[in-house]
C-alpha cells in the first residue's frame, strides 16, 4: 500500500458510509482473504451434491446440461461474530490543535470501516457503546442493512461524561462472551480502571479481545510551551503548568501509563494497539492487520 | 545640585499612563495560561507542583521587565536630563526686566559693587499655537525660567530675585523652587510702566488682512512682555496722525509704497521690504519687531532708570538667560542602552516561555 488517505481529506467528506467504504475498499485491496469456501458472493467452484446441502445451492442449469447435481461454492471469509465496544466518555472528544478529527470522530469512522469490512466478509457485527449516561446496544447480525443500522447508532452517539462502572454493564457484556472477536475502542484514560475492568469482564477464554487505544498527536507529543492551563474534559479539574518545562514529566508519565495499561490488559491476553488519530486511518489499519497476520502466522 | 528635569513632561505623563498596559495584560492573563481541554489530567498533575511556582516567577519577572521598558521609554520621551554640572559661586541676583525699568539710579551698580553676580531673566515670547493665534502657548512669565535656572545650576551662595512685583511678571505658574530665595521688590510708589512711552502707528488696509492681524498680536505681546509703555493705533492713512507724535510707523499696506511722511525721529518699518515680507509668519517676529521698534538709541535707554544699557549688562554674565542656554545633560543615550538591554532580556524570557503550541 503506497498511498494512504489523509484524515484531513476524509474529514472534509461528511458522509460516514462513504468514508467507511472508501477506506475499507482501499484497505481491502491487497489484503488476502481466508480462502474459506462456502456461502458467499464470489463464485469459486462446483462440487458434487452431498446429502445435507441446501437444494437452493444446486446449479440447475448445470444439472440440465450434465444430468448431475452440482452445488455452487463461493469464496467466503470466515464467519465470525465481531463485537465493537466504543468508549463514549468526554475525554474522547479531544483533538489536536491542528487535527482533522477528534478521537471520538476517528473512532466512529474506524468502527464504520471495520464493520463494513466485517459485513463484506459475511461476519456478524454488534455494537456496545457507553459513556455519560448513554448506552447503545446493537445485537449481532450481518448484512448491509444491519451495517446501516450500526451507522445510525454511531451517528447518534456523543462523547460526554465518564465511562460507566463496568458492574452496570454486566448484562450488556454477557453477549460478548461467546466465541468471536471483540474490538474495544477507547483512549483508555480512566478514572478508576473502569475501561480495563470492562475489557477484562468482556474477556473469556473463548473470545479474542483487541483493545484499540486512540491518542491524538498533541497527547503523544505534548507540543505546548508557555503557561498552559489544562482542563480535564471529564472532571473539569484544571492544572496550570509551564508547557515547556512540564513536557518531560508528562512524557514520562504517559510512558508509565502505557506500560501499566499494556501489562494490565496483557494479563488477560488482551492485545493493545495504539492508533494516532492524526495519522491516516487506512495506514493504521494496514499495520494493525499486518501485526495480526504475523501474530497468527 | 537640583533635581532631575524633564524637557517634555507631557510625553512623560503619557508614557507613565502607558504603564497600565503591561499591568492590565499581566492581571488579565495572570495564572490563566492557554486553556487546553485535556483527556487525562493525571499525567500533567505531577508536573504542576514542581513547576507552577517557576512559571509564576517568570510571569512576575516579565511583568517587571515590561514595566521597566515602558517606564524607560517614558523617561526618554519625557526628555529626562541630568541637571547639568554648572556651578554658581557666591551671591547671585536675578533681575526681571521690569525691575530694571523701575530701578532707581545706581541701584544696579550697587548690586554689582556688593559682589553679586547679576543676571537678567528674559523669557521668550510665547509661541502662538498653529491654527489658534489667539491663544499663545509656552512660558508666559518668568517663573519657569527661574525655576529651571535654579534646578539646573548648583548655587552655593544666597539667591536674590529682584522683581517689580507685578502680577504679570510672576503670573500663573508657581513651580516649587529647589533653592531658598530672598525676594526684593521695587518701591511700590514707583510701580509705573516704562519710563518713556513708545508711540507706534500701524498703517494697513481696512478691514485688516492676515498680516495686519499678526502685527497687532505681536504688538500686544511686546507690550505685555517687553515694553509696557508701548501704545499703538491703527490707521489706513498715515497722515491721520501727526508725524511728530510718533516714535515708529509700521507700514503694512500690501503693494503700496509709503508716502514721504516721516514720523519725527522715529523709525520706519516697511513690511513690504524683502527682509520683512514673510517675517510676520515666523515665531521670532515679535523679537525682531521689538528690536526694530526700539533701534539702537532707544535700546540704550531701555533700562535708563537702572543706569544700564544692554551692552553694559553683557559683561556681568548672561544678561539675558534663555531656556535653551541652560546646562543639561540628556540621558537618552544611557536610557536607550538600558532599554535595548532590557528589551533583549524580555524577548529572551518571552521566547523561552512563549504561548501556544510551538
Amino acid at each position: 500500500m503506497e498511498r494512504f488517505l489523509e484524515p484531513r481529506t476524509l474529514a472534509r467528506v461528511k458522509d460516514l458510509p462513504l468514508i467507511a467504504r472508501t477506506v475499507a475498499e482501499g484497505f481491502l485491496h491487497g489484503i488476502q482473504s481466508s480462502h474459506q469456501r462456502g456461502i458467499g458472493v464470489e463464485f469459486s467452484q462446483y462440487r458434487a451434491y452431498e446429502p445435507g446441502d441446501e437444494p437452493a445451492r444446486i446449479d440447475w442449469k448445470l444439472f440440465a446440461r450434465s444430468d448431475r447435481y452440482f452445488v455452487r461454492e463461493a469464496e467466503r471469509e470466515s464467519e465470525i461474530a465481531v463485537w465493537f465496544v466504543l468508549d463514549c466518555s468526554r475525554s474522547m472528544s479531544m483533538k489536536s490543535a491542528d487535527g482533522a478529527w477528534s478521537k471520538f470522530e476517528y473512532a466512529k469512522h474506524l468502527l464504520a470501516t471495520l464493520s463494513y469490512i466485517a459485513q463484506r466478509q459475511g461476519d456478524m457485527v454488534g455494537l456496545l457503546a457507553a459513556g455519560g449516561g448513554q448506552q447503545a446496544f446493537l445485537p449481532l447480525a450481518s448484512g448491509e442493512r444491519h451495517w446501516h443500522r450500526l451507522l445510525r447508532q454511531l451517528a447518534r452517539l456523543e462523547a460526554k461524561g465518564q465511562f460507566p462502572d463496568p458492574t452496570t454493564l454486566k448484562s450488556a457484556l454477557r453477549p460478548l462472551h461467546p466465541p468471536g472477536l471483540v474490538v474495544m475502542v477507547s483512549d483508555f484514560f480512566e478514572a478508576a480502571e473502569e475501561l480495563t475492568e470492562c475489557a477484562r469482564q468482556a474477556s473469556t477464554p473463548r473470545n479474542e479481545i483487541t483493545a484499540i487505544q486512540l491518542l491524538c498527536r498533541d497527547e503523544r507529543e505534548f507540543p505546548w510551551r508557555g503557561p498552559v492551563r489544562f482542563e480535564d474534559l471529564e472532571s473539569n479539574e484544571t492544572v496550570l503548568v509551564s508547557g515547556r518545562d512540564a513536557r518531560a514529566t508528562y512524557l514520562d508519565q504517559l510512558h508509565a501509563h502505557q506500560q501499566r495499561l499494556n501489562q494490565s490488559l496483557g494479563r488477560h491476553a488482551i492485545t493493545l494497539e495504539t492508533f494516532d488519530v492524526d495519522q491516516p486511518m487506512d495506514e493504521a489499519m494496514y499495520h494493525f492487520m499486518l501485526r495480526r497476520q504475523n501474530k497468527a502466522g | 545640585m537640583g533635581s532631575w528635569l524633564f524637557q517634555s513632561p507631557a510625553w512623560l505623563a503619557a508614557g507613565l499612563a502607558a504603564l497600565a498596559v503591561p499591568l492590565l495584560i499581566h492581571f488579565i492573563s495572570r495564572s490563566r495560561g492557554v486553556r487546553i481541554p485535556f483527556g487525562n489530567i493525571r499525567l500533567v498533575r505531577s508536573a504542576r507542583r514542581r513547576l507552577v511556582h517557576e512559571l509564576r516567577l517568570t510571569q512576575l519577572l516579565m511583568l517587571m521587565l515590561r514595566l521597566s521598558l515602558v517606564a524607560i521609554a517614558a523617561l526618554i520621551l519625557g526628555g529626562l536630563a541630568n541637571p547639568g554640572t554648572a556651578q554658581q559661586h557666591g551671591e547671585v541676583a536675578y533681575l526681571t526686566p521690569q525691575w530694571l525699568n523701575q530701578a532707581k539710579p545706581g541701584e544696579l551698580a550697587g548690586l554689582v559693587q556688593a559682589g553679586k553676580s547679576v543676571f537678567v531673566l528674559t523669557p521668550g515670547f510665547p509661541v502662538p499655537e498653529s491654527g489658534d493665534d489667539d491663544e499663545p502657548v509656552g512660558d508666559d512669565d518668568i517663573w519657569p525660567l527661574l525655576a529651571e535656572r535654579l534646578s539646573t545650576i548648583n548655587h552655593t551662595g544666597n539667591v536674590h530675585v529682584y522683581s517689580a512685583g507685578w502680577r504679570e511678571e510672576f503670573g500663573r505658574f508657581q513651580p516649587p523652587l529647589p533653592t531658598p530665595i530672598t525676594w526684593h521688590f521695587a518701591d511700590p510708589s514707583s510701580k509705573q510702566p516704562l519710563a518713556w512711552p513708545l508711540e507706534v502707528l500701524l498703517v494697513h488696509h481696512q478691514p485688516p488682512d492676515e498680516r495686519a492681524v499678526a502685527v497687532n498680536q505681536a504688538l500686544q505681546l511686546i507690550q505685555q512682555y517687553r515694553l509696557p509703555g508701548l501704545s499703538w493705533q491703527s490707521a489706513i492713512d498715515p497722515d491721520e496722525v501727526p508725524a511728530e507724535a510718533l516714535d515708529a510707523l509700521i507700514w503694512a499696506v500690501p503693494g503700496l509704497q509709503p508716502g514721504p511722511t516721516t514720523p519725527g525721529e522715529g523709525r520706519w518699518i516697511d513690511l513690504n521690504e524683502p527682509g520683512w515680507e514673510a517675517a510676520w509668519r515666523s515665531a521670532d517676529f515679535p523679537e525682531r519687531l521689538t528690536d526694530a521698534l526700539l533701534g539702537p538709541d532707544q535700546q540704550a535707554k531701555r533700562w535708563a532708570r537702572a543706569s544700564v544699557t544692554p551692552d553694559a549688562l553683557a559683561p556681568m554674565g548672561a544678561a539675558t538667560i534663555k531656556r535653551e542656554q541652560l546646562p543639561r545633560q540628556p540621558l537618552y543615550p544611557w536610557l536607550g542602552f538600558i532599554l535595548i538591554l532590557l528589551w533583549g532580556l524580555e524577548r529572551w524570557l518571552s521566547e523561552r516561555s512563549a504561548d501556544g503550541p510551538g
